[in-house]
């Protein structure tokens, strides 16, 4: 008999959870739990799971040394000042201190000095029942990280296609199997959501080509026929020199476009001035490369765009994802089958914080500390560093946060030395003593996902699943929703308490059920309506969950097409009206048509028509920045971590060392680094360190780091550890959604050791021998070229290395200091 | 240890399998040798075979059984290119690590696995010197070497090893050749015929 690739374990074991991998990525893996007397003992992919078919990426088996990590925070501990050492309290006493703090503020200072940071990354129920509780509160402060991460898309196609909320992905990544040609941006997928690389590969060894296009050729890109090297942020330039080579050669589908598309005939002038060589000129693609690209999208059908997080984090986001969408739908490949301008990261549905409150509750009545132009979704964490700091527009003298928030936060050093200065509370829902509960007061000991119940992170594909409870919660830790119970109580009194959060478990009152608080959730809003426990379960229902949105119980168990891997909506704008759209259109914009030229964009003072614009740190932006900062920095995950995950886990630790800090054998060469030495690099925010890896990944010009990592990681051999959020500007962000530029940068790089300025003017030599950018600096710039924001906002020193202020150096943070050299 | 093996006089190997299961004959180079297959074109480099190793095996931080190794990118024509190469043990025929060990401790058994014997390993790592290929690893829990042994337990009950099983895209493969090439047959023509 053949041996068989079977999920069983060897180990002795009394039960086995199917239930879903939770927190590491959006792709909501499958998973095979095995328990043995209350104690997990394996952990393989499920499957019958129809996405993940089995597979797990090293994060969802390396998980286990999550559950049992030595490091994690095992019981609530508090301090008075961030200058004392914690204290081992019970969990009423932590309750009864953060409480007391959170009423003195606000009775000092206004509801408003709390600003509560969610992310969904540990507990979706955590981000619902936080934002209740900021409501009840009556902060307008309540933060999402998804503008942090990649929410921007959602808000640029929400303007394209029309959709409530944020509409982003159409055809699931099983569909890829049915396209002819798959263009993905801004990503390494390979990296990002391996296990979902099964369904590219299998496209690919059906014959469809594939083209990948991101600032590095990344593990993702060897897999490409072609492979797109582009400088960050430059994506708009390069897809409408494809779309011009597209329109000259007559290749588009001009009937889909008369009938469906809005825009394109006042957007040709634009597109004409953007031929392949300029295009090439600005975003380091060869021009053959261009029009090779264009040619075999548009007569390849169908054909879909496929995005991630690297046309998120930039300046540009907005018009790089309305072109994206442009180019998709120009090609007619919306609404069918093996197409679709699918967005890969929080694909998450509307969600509520509860429709009971805004009519019972007075109406918040101070602003949002945060300069987004689009008014509706999640206020963006990006803003907050200087608020923090400066105290204005009004002080923020409270924090609660989860994860690991405050080591990715661009400005990180201001930030910090922000809390250090002004914040009276700060709450931190802890796994591990990381940079962020550093800087806290209270830090309450959290569960992993196989001590409790859920819905899974809105990730990947719209889909909603739902995670089981395998063991008893580990030591004293409790789940994060507990806390904000826990606090409604004390802050607004049991009765409050219990009025706003009802969902309590039978047996301890100060807990939630978990289950019963996702259903009502849930069902807040239409889309999600019918996805609940009892129709998301894998124990009890079929592995996969199910796709928003699904109005009832029963389009929740649908399959919508015969091949469809999960339940609900499998494609969305198919030719039918738009769910829920009370004049029942297919595409629900203002001319209900899809909207390449945006009358609603252009009335919130964004771009009418979508274009290329310079970042606010590149060679042609910013010349000033340039001379100090001559080399582009992007940024990534590797695949080995993800947020906080990862990170405090040896396995997983083992595999990369954290820091790597691409550089370009040519670029090395110069600047005398070879590979694995340690490099400096220093941008106009602040200075870092690591090792050096000296590969053709990266593009001469440019670096490339990896992100997430913690100062107090324990394995990573780093020498400070700092994440690349130190070096991210937090003042220059998409004027859109606030989404800072994680992913172009300028620093200076140089090996530690080494003279500083002598590195300066080698790079600046060493660039020479590229070409010019031929960018239009009257039309494509932006907003910041008048300095405004940036008067208004602390500086930093690169001599003292200290966050300047007013004339005055500030203390730093609880950070730890700075490596000679 | 759950099985011996015994060299018989006549170049047959014979293997007892513990817990009373039948006794099997086989052949050495026979065709139920085992061999792992990496098929290049479907990895990425993902990892998850080298820490479904590390969990399968209780493995450590230091001592990685499974290896994958990137190589690349490489400008070539014009064009970049990257490869992974997985690299664990090749369970050679003519194993250099055995000869060399003085406690008899790395073992071969009938069906061709290379296996330490913990309990009589000295530490010596003569084996980890006489390795061409690196495989041999050692273990700074135990001080004793450690290497992998296609997860034998697994096998034992008819199982593929842990790296295998996990393999995220499916580009590992485990069994003798005949297999593989069926396995190769089957996806392809599975991806030949549309059923409507």
């Amino acid at each position: 008999m053949a041996l068989k690739p079977l999920a069983v374990s060897t180990r002795k074991y009394d039960k086995v959870v199917r239930t879903t991998c939770s927190n590491m990525c959006e792709a909501g893996c499958g998973m095979l739990v095995y328990v043995e007397d209350g104690r997990v003992v394996d952990i393989f992919g499920d499957p019958d799971h129809p996405l993940s078919k089995g597979a797990l990426c090293p994060k969802g088996i390396g998980a286990f040394q999550h559950i049992y990590n030595p490091l994690r925070i095992k019981y609530p501990l508090m301090r008075k000042t961030l200058d004392d050492e914690f204290q081992r309290v019970s969990w009423d006493d932590a309750l009864d201190f953060a409480a007391e703090r959170l009423i003195k503020i606000r009775d000092e200072y206004g509801a408003e000095s709390l600003m509560i940071h969610r992310t969904g990354r540990s507990d979706m129920m955590w981000k619902a029942g936080a934002a209740r509780f900021g409501r009840i509160y009556g902060t307008p402060n309540i933060v999402g990280q998804g503008p942090i991460c990649c929410e921007s898309p959602g808000i640029a196609t929400n303007y394209v296609f029309g959709a409530k909320g944020l509409g982003r992905l159409m055809n699931p990544i099983p569909d890829w199997v049915n396209s002819r040609c798959i263009l993905g941006a801004g990503s390494s997928q390979a990296n990002n959501h391996p296990v979902e690389m099964q369904w590219l590969l299998e496209a690919k060894e059906r014959g469809s080509k594939i083209i990948w296009v991101d600032p590095r050729f990344n593990t993702t890109m060897m897999h490409a026929d072609i492979a797109v090297r582009l400088r960050p942020n430059t994506d708009a330039a390069f897809v409408m020199g494809m779309i011009n080579v597209i329109m000259k050669e007559g290749l588009y589908d001009k009937e889909f476009c008369d009938k469906w598309v809005h825009g394109l005939d006042e957007w040709m002038k634009l597109i004409e001035e953007m031929p392949p060589s300029r295009a090439s000129s600005i975003s380091w693609v060869p021009e053959e490369t261009i029009i090779e690209a264009a040619r075999l999208f548009a007569t390849s059908k169908p054909a879909s765009v496929n995005g991630c997080l690297g046309t998120a984090q930039t300046y540009n986001a907005v018009n790089i994802n309305r072109c994206y969408a442009a180019l998709v739908s120009i090609t007619g490949n919306i609404g069918i089958p093996g197409g679709g301008w699918n967005w890969l990261h929080n694909c998450r549905p509307p969600m509520s914080m509860g429709n009971d409150l805004d009519p019972n509750l007075p109406p918040i009545k101070a602003p949002v500390v945060s300069e987004k132009l689009v008014g509706w979704a999640d206020v963006s964490a990006a803003g907050y560093a200087n608020a923090v700091f400066t105290g204005k527009p009004y002080p923020i003298k409270g924090i609660w946060w989860n994860g690991n928030m405050l080591a990715q936060m661009p400005g990180t050093q201001k930030y910090a030395a922000g809390i250090k200065k002004n914040v009276e509370i700060a709450i931190h829902q802890s796994f591990h003593p990381n940079f962020t509960q550093h800087h806290a007061h209270v830090s309450f000991p959290i569960t992993s996902w196989v001590e409790r119940e859920g819905i899974v992170h809105h990730g990947n594909n719209r889909l909603c699943q739902w995670f089981n409870q395998c063991i008893e919660p580990n030591w004293e830790c409790r789940n994060d929703v507990d806390v904000v119970a826990g606090l409604a109580d004390r802050v607004f009194g049991e009765e409050e308490g219990k009025r706003w959060y009802p969902w309590r478990c039978d047996d301890n009152p100060d807990l939630i059920d978990l289950a019963t608080m996702s259903d009502w959730i849930q069902q807040q809003e239409p889309f999600t309506y019918g996805i609940i426990k009892k129709t998301m379960d894998p124990e009890t229902t079929d592995p996969g969950g199910v796709m928003w949105p699904a109005f009832t119980e029963e389009e929740a168990a649908r399959y919508e097409f015969p091949d469809a891997k999960s339940r609900g909506k499998w494609i969305m704008y198919q030719d039918e009206p738009f769910p829920e759209d009370p004049q029942g259109r297919r595409f629900p914009t203002p001319s209900s048509k899809i909207e390449i030229a945006s009358q609603a964009l252009a009335d919130l003072g964004w771009d009418y028509l979508p274009k290329h614009r310079e970042g606010g740190h590149t060679p042609v932006s910013t010349p000033e920045d340039f001379a100090q900062h001559p080399i582009v920095m992007c940024t990534g995950r590797p695949v080995s971590s993800f947020h906080e995950m990862g990170h405090w886990w040896p396995w997983t630790d083992e595999l990369e060392p954290d820091r790597y800090v691409q550089v370009h054998p040519e670029l090395a060469s110069v600047l005398g680094i070879e590979d694995g030495d340690y490099v400096k690099l220093e941008s106009m925010t602040s200075e870092l360190d690591g090792y050096a890896w000296v590969t053709e990944e990266t593009d001469p010009r440019q670096v490339w780091l990896y992100c997430s990592t913690d100062e107090y990681q324990p394995f990573a051999p780093g020498i400070t550890n700092r994440n690349v959020s130190w070096l991210i500007d937090d003042v220059i962000k998409d004027p859109v959604y606030g989404q800072a530029e994680f992913k172009a940068q300028l620093v200076l790089v140089w090996k530690k050791g080494t003279d500083k300025e002598e590195a300066r003017r080698k790079t600046i030599e060493f660039l020479e021998q590229f070409p010019s950018y031929d960018v239009d600096t009257e039309k494509e710039l932006g907003a910041y070229a008048n300095a405004v924001a940036r008067a208004g906002a602390p500086s930093w020193d690169p001599v003292s290395k200290k966050v300047m202020w007013q004339g005055e150096a500030a203390a730093d943070g609880n950070v730890l200091p700075f490596s000679e050299g | 240890m759950s099985e011996t093996t015994e060299q018989g006089s006549n170049g047959f190997e014979k293997t007892m399998t513990r817990q009373g299961r039948e006794s099997r004959v086989t052949l050495p180079g026979a065709s139920n040798r085992h061999v792992m297959f990496h098929d290049a074109e479907r990895c990425i480099g993902c990892f998850a075979c080298e820490i479904a190793c590390k969990l399968q095996n209780d493995v450590p931080v230091g001592p990685r059984l499974v290896r994958m190794i990137q190589v690349g990118p490489k400008d070539v024509g014009g064009r970049l290119q990257t490869s992974w190469v997985y690299m664990s043990c090749f369970h050679c025929e003519d194993a250099a690590c055995m000869p060399v060990c003085p406690t008899a401790a790395m073992r071969k058994r009938a069906d061709g696995i290379v296996y330490i014997d913990e309990p009589t390993c000295i530490g010596c790592k003569a084996c980890i010197a006489a390795c061409p290929w690196g495989a041999v690893q050692f273990n700074p829990r135990t001080n004793k070497v450690i290497k992998c042994d296609y997860c034998k337990d697994r096998i034992d009950e008819g199982l593929w090893p842990a790296c295998a099983t996990q393999c995220a895209t499916k580009c590992l493969f485990f069994g003798d050749i005949n297999e593989y090439t069926t396995m190769l047959r089957e996806r392809h023509a599975e991806r030949q015929v549309v059923m409507e």
